[in-house]
């Protein structure tokens, strides 16, 4: 029995610091893995948060419903945040929510307020500018050209949802954006 | 002493026999492993790009319905906004309407039907153009058809509906000309079949279509990112969404 102990000691002594050596080899990659699984997972979810709220926001906007006290524009504004799950809110500086307007003779030229809001013009609601920072404690070099994959500048969310305006509910003229 | 020695024999023996386990052992746990990891993110990108896939075609259709003119390249401007991400592309600018903007890269392709329900003979259409002209009674006819992006990817995923014939007069704006009579304008017979089983059935309180009315719809196809890990390659993402 006793010398049975002796070589175990001996082992022991030597392997003494192997296992904090392997453990820091493992940790890093293991809790890059973990924290990799969360962003992916939480880029996921912000970003069809997103897309909801805009597709939300857009739907009411072709109806020309406005909240009580507000204008066409804050109301759509006010829809998406209201989907949003706090991702964005309409007092956000810099602003991340927009909503604009376009006649279908010209889709690229936004039509400046007042005007554009009216039946069979193209409203476009985005959001736009979210940037998405990694959790991950990987290089930015990691990239590889990969959409979505990590990379130097931080990951930014743009979402769109457009559809052509509706007629005015019944008894309305006009809505104010 | 002399125990000792013995005992260092049977640890080097030991050691021995051992050698190399460590790494079959790991090896094997890989072969778990790494195919899970790689799933796992071929698995996230597909999602992320089907979602985005369903919610731009979703818009698309919608517009479809109230008017937008695909054929135009402001409004493929628009739906390139709409899957913005996805790398669809469209080439640079051009006057008017094209039917077919697909002669261009990127990753996706959008095509946009217009059919019609030609009924009976006896139908309004049918009665219209003579009964015995109505070479498409009883069938599914297009009656627009417009094509954007990379027209390569129509093999990957080809239309749900087909296509008109090679011979079927379509104009620049998309419009499929004499869709009465003419068997080009015709869905070829196995989406006639997939289309008759989907609309014209009368169970569920379902009501079959009748003659002239007409459906929208959209579909779109963005293949997988040039992004293959070992044996997990995604098929790509494919939305159809009718009005």
């Amino acid at each position: 029995m006793k010398s049975a102990k002796k070589p175990s000691a001996l082992r022991k002594r030597r392997s003494s610091g192997n296992v904090m050596i392997e453990s820091v080899f493992t940790i890093l990659p293991t809790f890059a893995l973990i924290l990799a699984f969360v962003d992916f997972s939480l880029m996921l979810f912000r970003e069809s948060t997103l897309e909801n709220a805009v597709r939300e926001g857009c739907r009411y906007a072709v109806t020309f419903q406005t909240a009580t006290g507000l204008g066409q524009d804050a109301s759509i504004e006010a829809v998406v945040q209201q989907f949003a799950m706090n991702f964005v809110t309409t007092s956000d500086s810099p602003q991340h929510i927009f909503v604009n307007y376009y006649a279908p003779t010209n889709l690229n030229t936004a039509i400046a307020a007042p005007g554009g809001n009216v039946p069979g013009n193209v409203v476009e609601v985005s959001v736009q500018n979210i940037s998405y920072a990694w959790l991950a404690p990987l290089s930015g070099s990691y990239g590889m050209g990969i959409p979505f994959f990590r990379n130097s500048t931080p990951l930014s969310i743009a979402v769109y949802s457009s559809d052509i305006l509706g007629g005015y509910p019944v008894g309305v003229n006009s809505v104010t954006r | 002493m002399s125990v000792k020695i013995v005992t260092q024999v049977a640890s080097w023996r030991r050691r021995r026999r051992q050698s190399g386990q460590e790494l079959l052992e790991f090896g094997l746990m890989l072969t778990v492993l790494v195919p899970l990891l790689l799933g796992t993110f071929v698995t996230g990108f597909s999602l992320v790009r089907g979602i985005q896939t369903n919610q731009m075609d979703r818009d698309m259709a919608d517009m479809y319905i109230h008017g937008a003119d695909f054929s135009t390249y402001a409004m493929q401007q628009v739906a390139q906004r709409l899957g913005r991400g996805l790398n669809l592309q469209i080439g640079s600018s051009f006057a008017n309407n094209t039917q077919s903007n697909t002669s261009n890269s990127g990753d996706g392709l959008v095509t946009v039907s217009q059919i019609m329900y030609i009924g009976p003979t006896t139908g309004g259409n049918c009665t219209a153009v003579g009964a015995a002209n109505c070479t498409n009674h009883d069938k599914f006819v297009f009656t627009e058809r417009i094509l954007f992006g990379n027209g390569t990817l129509a093999s990957q995923t080809p239309s749900y509906f087909g296509n008109p014939g090679a011979s079927a007069t379509i104009t620049s704006a998309g419009i499929v000309q004499n869709y009465v009579t003419d068997s080009n304008a015709a869905l070829p017979s196995a989406s006639q079949t997939a289309m008759n089983s989907l609309w014209q059935v009368s169970t569920g309180g379902r009501t079959p279509l009748v003659d002239g009315q007409v459906l929208y719809a959209v579909e779109t196809y963005v293949q997988a990112l040039n992004f293959n890990l070992g044996i997990y390659t995604s098929s790509g993402t494919y939305a159809r969404y009718f009005f």
